[in-house]
């Protein structure tokens, strides 16, 4: 019998299996500076700009580069200056497949992840590469 | 929605099966205008043909939608095909309303313990991948996930409990109901409420307690759970969906900690020295203000591993306390970890904050233990401290921790726990099981570290280390590489 090539499962999983529920930000009246040292600060490499605890942008990486010192503006310039506003969000309970065609889609890396519309956490291309950890659980549960 | 749960019924001829009792809760239900009931296991005593017919006559005058499962009981004698004879299937799901309850077997044949083993626990995977969009979602299992008080040797926990806690917690599971140990407790982790029921109808209660059933009135962000006594005591607990996700305001930092563990100095290949000499310098960019080793620091404790110990600890010249593994203190460790390393109980205190240590191993055993008596004094010296931010440190594990087995678990897990949640401490670090992991029961973070140095780990991360910065309003937690220094975020949290 020919072998047929199958779908990979692991791309139906809702990404709410493995994010880390949690978002790093700024509040809207910070600086480029003051958000490039949290970034610095925590390591990451996006950062949600918070208005009252509900995200109106993104900043990541690339945007200090292409925004902040291509651009030639100020550190003490508003965070507001260089974020990309309304970011692409997915709920909680999309599959990774539609994260990673919405990724491909709108070409960007990060995407803000929502529960009942309120932001709880950003999806990396990198954290999705580290689905195969995964995998691994239902091997080891014997 | 208003959900009936109740457990442990255990029916039976003579006395310890206590019908009249189990009739009042059924008229309870009857009476009740509930949705749904869940019954979670042990409908016999002993797998008997006589008890499950005595069982499913009762369950039967239920009028409400029920889901029942198995428990360690009535796979005694070869019963656990009788239990789909007479009660219904083992694993499966029903959909009512806005909820969904999964619910597994977890005994084994004649064997108190409990296991999900590899098919069930795909069945519960699944089945929480396909109803991940539902409003509210429930799993029932008998076997308790997390140790519960009032129950002794806590040897009785999932075998596997740590792997279906994180999968329950990933899942965003909204509430998890037990039985097993007939005492009814409740806890909880993150957005998940855990229930263990008491025994509805079984003589064998714990600490003089009665007969008991749960009442949980659930909607999407409510979980309001009420334990029923039948001498009429009610508990009542009211949670609401309230884990803050989005942080922007942490305040200045107060205090940077280290967590380690299981570093295994020693002259054998299972010592990872690069690894370690890594870490070292990791160690010194993040310049703490204190170093918390929670066991394990050499391999054997034998002289030449302690003298190694003493030169790579060396290495790191911040404020250090540790607690021993039980490998630090057998052989001569016992007094070697005194004489290098000081007492068995270690403490950093300042005016705003305290790192408790308590000792859990045994000489010559792998089993640990706090003690009654120790447990005591603990609380004593937390109690006084109140105004601090306050933490515990100690080696065994206090929650299952994924990937690994109930062997880590303190024996007295259960009553350790509840005394601390009960306490509102703000944070217990433990280091054993060679995996990190991080969430919060009621108000206390939970922290476990993977092993820094050691050859023995079970991380595709890597050997690691934790970093714990505890800001005016938040407790941060990151797992960083001891090889390569990458940082991950285990989770943050709002301070109580």
């Amino acid at each position: 019998m020919e072998r047929q090539t199958q779908p990979d499962k692991k791309l139906d999983i809702p990404i709410r299996r493995f994010i880390t529920k949690r978002l790093i930000g700024v509040n809207k009246d910070s600086t480029i500076q003051e958000s490039a040292a949290r970034m610095v600060e925590f390591r990451i490499s996006s950062l949600g700009i918070l208005d009252e605890g509900k995200v109106i942008g993104i900043v990541t990486d690339t945007d200090f580069k292409k925004r902040a010192l291509a651009e030639g503006r100020s550190p003490k310039d508003s965070v507001l200056e260089i974020m990309t506003p309304d970011p692409v969000t997915a709920d909680v309970s999309s599959s990774v497949r539609d994260v990673l065609e919405m990724m491909s889609r709108e070409k960007i890396k990060h995407v803000i992840v929502t529960d009942q519309g309120k932001a709880i956490g950003v999806t990396t291309l990198n954290e999705l590469e580290d689905l195969d950890l995964q995998s691994l659980e239902t091997y080891i549960a014997r | 929605m208003k959900i009936f749960h109740f457990s442990d019924i255990h029916a039976a001829r003579g006395k310890k099966f206590r019908k009249k009792n189990l009739l009042h809760i059924i008229d309870e239900i009857n009476s009740g205008d509930f949705d749904l009931a869940v019954f979670t296991g042990d409908a016999t005593d002993e797998g008997q043909r006589h008890e499950y017919e005595i069982a499913s006559s009762m369950l039967q005058k239920i009028e409400c939608p029920l889901v029942s499962i198995p428990g360690n009981h009535d796979a005694r004698s070869g019963g656990i095909k009788l239990f789909e004879k007479y009660i219904g299937p083992q694993n499966g799901v029903l959909e009512c309303g806005d909820a969904v309850v999964i619910y597994v077997n977890s005994a084994i044949g004649d064997s108190n313990d409990g296991r999900i083993g590899r098919g069930k626990f795909n069945i519960l995977k699944n089945a929480l991948n396909e109803y991940s969009e539902k409003p509210i979602k429930i799993v029932a299992i008998h076997h308790h996930i997390l140790p519960t008080p009032m129950s002794g040797r806590e040897r009785n926990v999932l075998a596997n409990a740590g792997d279906v806690l994180d999968l329950i917690q990933r899942a965003d599971v909204d509430l998890v109901v037990s039985g097993h140990r007939h005492y009814p407790n409740v806890y909880e982790v993150e957005n998940t409420v855990y229930i263990n029921a008491g025994t509805a109808s079984s003589a064998k209660t714990r600490y003089g307690d009665v007969n008991s059933y749960c009442t949980i009135d659930i909607d999407e962000n409510t979980k309001n759970v009420t334990i029923k006594r039948l001498n009429g005591e009610d508990t009542v607990r009211k949670y609401h969906r309230k884990i803050k996700c989005a942080f922007s305001d942490f305040g200045n930092r107060e205090f940077r900690a280290v967590q380690l563990s299981n570093t295994y100095f020693s002259q054998s290949r299972s010592f990872l020295s690069q690894h370690y000499d890594e870490a070292v310098k990791s160690i010194r960019r993040f310049d703490p203000d204190l170093l918390i080793h929670c066991g394990g620091i050499v391999k054997e404790g034998i002289p030449a591993d302690y003298n190694c110990a003493i030169r790579e600890i060396n290495k790191l010249d911040y404020p250090m306390i540790f607690t021993p593994a039980a490998r630090d203190i057998n052989y001569l460790g016992y007094h070697l970890f005194n004489q290098n390393f000081g007492d068995l109980d270690q403490q950093y205190t300042d005016d705003d904050i305290l790192f408790q240590g308590i000792s859990t191993p045994q000489y010559d055993s792998s089993v640990g233990v706090v003690g009654e008596t120790e447990r005591k004094t603990l609380l004593k010296d937390l109690t006084e401290a109140d105004q601090k931010f306050r933490s515990v440190f100690l080696h065994h594990n206090i929650i299952p921790i994924p990937h690994s087995r109930e062997k880590g678990l303190l024996e007295d897990a259960g009553d350790l726990l509840r005394e601390l949640v009960d306490e509102e401490i703000d944070l217990i670090l433990t280091g054993t099981s060679y995996h990190s992991y991080a969430t919060r029961v009621g108000g206390t973070v939970i922290v476990n570290v993977n092993s820094v140095s050691s050859a023995y780990q079970r991380s595709r991360f890597g050997n690691s280390f934790n970093l714990i910065d505890i800001y005016e309003k938040a407790i941060v937690v990151s797992e960083i590489s001891s090889f390569w220094g990458k940082r991950k975020l285990l989770g943050i949290w709002e301070r109580n």
